[in-house]
Parts: C-alpha cells; sequence; structure tokens
C-alpha cells in the first residue's frame, strides 16, 4: 500500500502536469470552437514560445519572468499573421478538413525550418531557479515548477476574464455557438477569428516558455504535448473552453497516478485511453454538447 | 452536407488518424540526440606536412582495397556518427599516408543508415554490391543486429565498433556468424565492471531508468542481472520513450523507496533532461549506471549535484597511453574537435582491418576473415584487442567518477 507522502506528491504532481497541459490545452480548444479548425501546427507554437524564452534569455539582459511578456507579445503577432496569411483562406464550407491540412504543412515548415535553421540539438535554457525546491512535512516543490503553475494559473484567470467579461470574449463565445446567428447581429467573425488565433498563439507561447527551463527545447518536442492536446479537447467536449481545462487537469492527475504507481509507459498511453473510453462511453466529451457541426 | 448524427465521434476519429500519421512519420525525429562534444569548428585545418609528402606514396595505379563503412549521417543520432565516419577516415588517411596496405591505398565507401534497421538494411545492400572486402560500422545495436545476416550470406566481414548490445554476443562467432567481430565491450561485459565497484562504494539498492529501445533494454537487463549476482536490490525498472518530457511522476516514486543509486541509461538531450529532473526534484540517491558525464559537465548550469555519480564508458580522451594522445592530437588536427567514443571507435575499426588485410596478404573478404580471427592490436586504452570464440574482443573500459567536483577516471581495467 503505497503511503500517504507518495500519494501527495502524486497529487502535487498531477495538478502541475495538468495546469501546463491546461494552458496548450485552451488555446487549441479556443481555435476549434471559434474558427473550427484543428490546429496540428499548435505544438510548433509551443515549441516556438520555448524558442522565444531561449533567445531573449540569452541574448538579452531580460531574465525569465521579464522575458514571459516579450514571449506572449511575440507568439501574439504570429499567430495573428498566421490567421491573417493563411488560416482566413480555411474558412467557410470544409473548413476543418482544409484547416487540417494548412496547420500540417505550417507545423511541419516551423519544425523542420527551425531544424534547417537552428540544428536538432536540444537545448538547456538556464535559470536561477533550475535546481532549488521547496520542501515541506516529505513533500517537495520544485520552483520551476511553481512558477510554471503561477504563470498557467494566471494565463487562464485573465482568459476567462476576457471571455466573460469584455465585449469580444462574448464575439467569441458567440461565434462558437452559432456563427451565422453572430454574424447576423453584427459580429465581425475575421476580426474575431484573427484575435482567437492572437490569444492562442500566445498561450501555446507561454506554455512553451514556462515548460523549457524544466525539461529543454528542441525543435521536434511539440509534437507529443500536440497529441495530449488533442486527447484533452476531445475528452473535455470539443470547442469548451472550460471542458478542456477540466479534462487537461484529469488527465495530469491520471498520469501522475499511473507513472508514479505503475510505469512511465502506462503514463504515455494514458490520455490516449481516456481519451477512446469517452468517445464511447460520452463521444461529446465531459462538457460537449451534443449539437451538429 | 454534415448530417451525422455524432459529429463529435467522427472529429475525434479524424483527430486520431492525424495523430497516428504525424506521429509514425515523425516519431525518430522527437528525440534529438546529439554527440556528447559537438564539434565547433568543422573547417578542417590545412593539410600536414605528412599528407603531403607521404613518406612512401601509394603507387597511383595500384587499385584501391575498398572498405564499406555505414553509420548515422542523418537523424537524431547524426553528430555521434558523423564522430565515427571522421575516426574511420582519419585511419584511412593515416594508412594511406604510411603506403597504403599491400602497396595498395584504401577508400572507404560511406552510406548512411540514419540509426534506423530499415535504412540499416539498405545502406549494408547497396556497400556489398560496390565490391567492398570488408564492413565497418554501423554504430547502432538495432542496426548491427537487422545488417549481420547480410554480410553472412555474402561472405563479407564486420567490424563492430559502437553497437553494445548483448544480444550480438551469442550471435558472432562460434555457433553463430563467423563474419562478425567487436571491438567494443558488450553492455554486460560493462555492468559486469561498474557493479562491483558499486558494491565496494556501499550501494545496496538501486532504480533503474532505461530509455525504451534495444540500447536500453538491452543494458538495464545486464546491469539487473549483475546486480542480482552482486547482492544489490533493484527496486524498479522504468522504461520510457524516447524524447519523454516529464519524469517527475517516476522519480516520485523511485524516491519513495529510497534507493542508495538511481541507474541510467539514456542519450544526449534524454539524458541531460533526467538528470536535471533527479536534481531538482532533490533526490538523494547517487546517480550511476552509464550517465554521458562528460557531457552532463558540459551542459548542467550547475553540475555540482552530480558529485558521487559513477559512470563506465569503453573510451575516454583522459586515458593515458601513447597511442591515444597521438590519436587524441591527430584528431583535433584534422576536425578541430575531441574525439568522442564514436570517433574513437571508428578509428580503430579501420586499424583492425588494415592489419588483418596486411597479414593475410590480399584482400580477399574469406582471408580477411581469417586473419581477423589472430587480430593483436594495440587498443587506445592501453590493452591490446583480440578476439575470444565469439570474435568479442575485450579492451580496457573506464569507471568514471565525480568527485570533487571533476570528472575522473578511478579505474582503468580489462573488460
Amino acid at each position: 500500500m503505497p503511503d500517504l507522502t507518495l500519494l501527495a506528491q502524486l497529487l502535487i504532481n498531477g495538478l502541475i502536469l495538468g495546469a501546463i497541459y491546461a494552458l496548450i490545452s485552451v488555446g487549441l480548444s479556443l481555435i476549434f470552437g471559434v474558427l473550427g479548425i484543428a490546429n496540428i501546427a499548435h505544438g510548433e507554437l509551443y515549441m516556438l514560445g520555448g524558442y522565444a524564452l531561449f533567445f531573449l534569455m540569452e541574448t538579452s539582459t531580460l531574465g525569465f519572468w521579464t522575458s514571459l511578456p516579450v514571449v506572449v507579445a511575440a507568439l501574439g503577432v504570429f499567430g495573428y499573421l498566421l490567421y491573417r496569411t493563411l488560416l482566413s483562406r480555411t474558412e467557410g464550407q470544409e473548413s476543418l478538413e482544409r484547416g487540417l491540412l494548412v496547420t500540417i504543412g505550417v507545423s511541419m515548415v516551423l519544425q523542420n525550418g527551425m531544424i534547417y535553421i537552428l540544428d536538432a540539438q536540444p537545448r538547456i535554457v538556464s535559470t536561477p531557479y533550475a535546481f532549488n525546491n521547496f520542501q515541506l512535512m516529505g513533500l517537495r516543490l520544485p520552483q520551476q515548477r511553481l512558477f510554471a503553475v503561477l504563470v498557467a494559473i494566471f494565463s487562464l484567470s485573465v482568459l476567462y476574464l476576457l471571455l466573460t467579461r469584455t465585449r469580444l470574449g462574448k464575439a467569441m463565445r458567440a461565434v462558437t455557438q452559432n456563427r451565422d446567428a453572430a454574424l447576423a447581429v453584427g459580429i465581425q467573425p475575421g476580426l474575431v477569428s484573427a484575435l482567437t488565433v492572437t490569444i492562442g498563439a500566445s498561450m501555446a507561447g507561454v506554455g512553451g516558455a514556462i515548460v523549457a527551463p524544466m525539461w529543454g527545447i528542441h525543435p521536434t518536442m511539440g509534437l507529443p504535448i500536440l497529441f495530449k492536446s488533442f486527447a484533452i479537447i476531445v475528452v473535455g467536449g470539443l470547442g469548451s473552453i472550460p471542458g478542456a481545462a477540466i479534462a487537461a487537469i484529469l488527465i495530469g492527475l491520471v498520469e501522475s497516478f499511473a507513472g508514479g504507481l505503475v510505469s512511465i509507459v502506462l503514463q504515455d498511453a494514458a490520455a490516449f485511453i481516456l481519451m477512446i473510453v469517452v468517445l464511447f462511453v460520452r463521444p461529446q466529451g465531459i462538457l460537449g454538447k451534443r449539437v451538429r457541426l | 452536407m454534415r448530417t451525422s448524427s455524432l459529429p463529435f465521434v467522427n472529429v475525434g476519429l479524424l483527430l486520431i488518424l492525424v495523430m497516428a500519421t504525424l506521429l509514425s512519420g515523425c516519431a525518430p525525429a522527437a528525440t534529438p540526440t546529439e554527440p556528447p562534444a559537438e564539434p565547433t569548428a568543422t573547417d578542417a585545418p590545412a593539410p600536414t606536412e605528412e599528407e603531403a609528402m607521404p613518406t612512401e606514396p601509394p603507387e597511383s595505379e595500384a587499385e584501391p582495397i575498398r572498405l564499406g563503412f555505414s553509420s548515422p549521417q542523418s537523424g537524431p543520432a547524426a553528430g555521434v556518427g558523423e564522430q565515427q565516419r571522421w575516426g574511420a577516415e582519419l585511419a584511412v588517411k593515416e594508412i594511406n599516408a604510411a603506403g597504403g596496405v599491400l602497396g595498395r591505398p584504401l577508400e572507404l565507401v560511406v552510406e548512411d543508415n540514419a540509426c534506423n534497421p530499415a535504412e540499416g538494411v539498405t545502406a549494408a545492400s547497396s556497400l556489398l554490391e560496390q565490391d567492398i572486402s570488408a564492413f565497418a560500422g554501423p554504430m547502432c545495436s538495432s542496426v548491427a543486429l537487422a545488417i549481420l545476416d547480410l554480410f553472412q550470406e555474402a561472405e563479407v566481414p564486420v567490424v563492430i565498433g559502437v553497437a553494445t548490445s548483448p544480444d550480438i554476443t551469442p550471435l558472432s562467432g562460434v555457433g553463430g556468424n563467423e563474419w562478425a567481430f567487436r571491438i567494443t565491450p558488450s553492455d554486460a561485459s560493462m555492468a559486469a565492471a561498474e557493479v562491483p565497484y558499486l558494491v565496494d562504494e556501499g550501494i545496496e539498492s538501486i532504480a533503474l531508468v532505461a530509455e525504451d529501445s534495444d540500447f536500453g533494454r538491452g543494458v538495464a537487463e545486464a546491469f539487473a542481472t549483475e546486480a542480482d549476482a552482486h547482492g544489490i536490490t533493484v527496486t524498479s525498472s522504468d522504461f520510457f520513450a524516447k524524447g519523454t518530457p516529464d519524469f517527475n511522476t517516476i522519480l516520485t516514486r523511485i524516491d519513495a523507496d529510497s534507493p542508495d543509486g538511481i541507474a541510467i541509461f539514456a542519450v544526449g538531450g534524454d539524458d541531460i533532461n533526467l538528470v536535471r529532473q533527479i536534481l531538482s526534484f532533490g533526490m538523494e540517491a547517487r546517480i550511476v549506471g552509464r550517465p554521458e558525464l562528460d557531457l552532463l559537465f558540459d551542459e548542467l548550469e550547475d553540475p555540482s549535484g552530480l558529485e558521487g555519480a559513477v559512470s563506465v564508458i569503453q573510451y575516454t580522451t583522459r586515458a593515458d597511453t601513447p597511442e591515444n594522445n597521438a590519436f587524441i592530437e591527430a584528431f583535433q588536427a584534422e576536425y578541430g574537435a575531441n574525439p568522442v567514443l564514436q570517433g574513437a571507435q571508428g578509428y580503430q575499426q579501420i586499424y583492425v582491418i588494415a592489419e588483418a588485410i596486411e597479414r593475410a596478404g590480399s584482400d580477399d573478404p574469406a582471408a580477411i576473415r581469417d586473419a581477423l580471427e589472430d587480430t593483436d592490436y594495440l587498443g587506445l586504452m592501453g590493452a591490446p584487442i583480440s578476439f575470444d570464440e565469439n570474435n568479442q574482443a575485450h579492451p580496457n573500459i573506464a569507471i568514471f567518477v565525480v568527485r570533487d567536483g571533476e570528472v575522473v577516471v578511478d579505474e582503468l581495467m580489462g573488460s
């Protein structure tokens, strides 16, 4: 019987993982909801966030905290341009299929472009907190992980306020719920979509930036997180923001306990096992509504 | 028109399909592995006098003796694969500058195997069609295991330099593939050298963490067997997919067992990531197994947490033998970088083959094979390379220890 300290530690680890996953998959879910696009390039936005932090910290005097807003801005601009140049052309009929193809292309270009420009070498992002950790009653909390969670919670709260308290947020939710009706009441879907991709890209970028000091960066780091994020938004209900956040925490916890009590192999499979189960039992996901696309 | 009553299922299935496609297409690239010491300067310095004016230039009309070579030249392992090629090319250059073999120059025919069994087989087949007298390569164990049969059928001798899988030993020599020779000790011999050392250090329990590959599985099994024999308890074994980002969950479980040591078997980026998380988690277990200590000391922002770590390696620039010092100097002059394990093994592979050709007095593959059996070549690590009945050599290996913040060779011993 595993002791309480171990279980409590696994709970903490799981919540940390879940908060990080939430940050990344919420953006993916948002883009899916508003644009109807499954953004395969989301993992690469996350990768770019990690690299942006790395280069800011290497080449400027900015530290970890001061670099984060720059990463947010840089990825936001990147997301906006991505929408204006490519994603805006996929809207309309068959947007899911066309969006898939376009974003697969973007993903390949970014990934291989990074390998071409730099190399495939993994890089460490050093912060002064790398090897610090807090200990209390046998429980451990590495400082960098604590920071990651704080940033994730802060970013998710900002997004929540944006969606519920601002006109833009309401417009975004309106487009998600019914695009045609939103058009009819005068919402400009183009602008809403552009801002959605901007926000989604920023959040993926922050996600990459907060994990970079813990896990390092390399050009293909986005792939595993992309798969996991898709599993999360399917479990949570496609297009549902709270659903994605809840599913992310759930999957973080399941992974932590699977890895901590059984094996790391099961940990890797956990998200997908959960996704398959949900598709069988509740195909619309935890919070998904059973609507026609 | 989209009239499905269960659109979510369709979207979900579509996503699964896309993910599966991406995963199968890109999985190998997800684990960048870089050499312990990536050379910084690739431009070779000006030719030395020796090569500009070879003392005994081979007859220009003499037909070269062709040797096949493959290592990863692309993909995640390309960096260290290139080192192995450099080592082999340096040996060829030196031998040719000194008059070649049997009065004929050596010619290295190079193919890329990407550390991937399928591409390894393609590379080997292509080399076998190019009239080669012997083969050196292929770096990765999974490639070696895939291609050995091809060379047996073609009756061309193979000298393996880097692949350490214990599975190769029983397949070679008497009762197996008589065309395969290996100059690197296997993971089993390396574990046999390290485990008694750990016992002496007072380590009684160990957790294993290894990458999920032929290398990781093989080395962990060899290590566990040896640990068992010496009364060390193995508290857990974990095999992670290459490129796994987060290790905290398993580290939590391992830490709850409080083993004296955590034996890690990972390469390049995975090695760095795993060790950083062990250190940031504040584990007290000593890091043992096969951590790439030189690489970690180069890369980690603060390697002080590695104090007391133990590793074992089949080549090190720290071995102070005349042969090694000469090799390091020549390698640096040629490539502007320090040789790593792969570079040294590529170099020795070619010398072992060249020496066998000299004794065979012929470039006939069968004659070279027979001559290889009697190999007695003084290796860079100061012990002779000669083959047992499994065509397995037992060169020296080094036990690395981190002491007072520095990597030191504690022992240079036979394998």
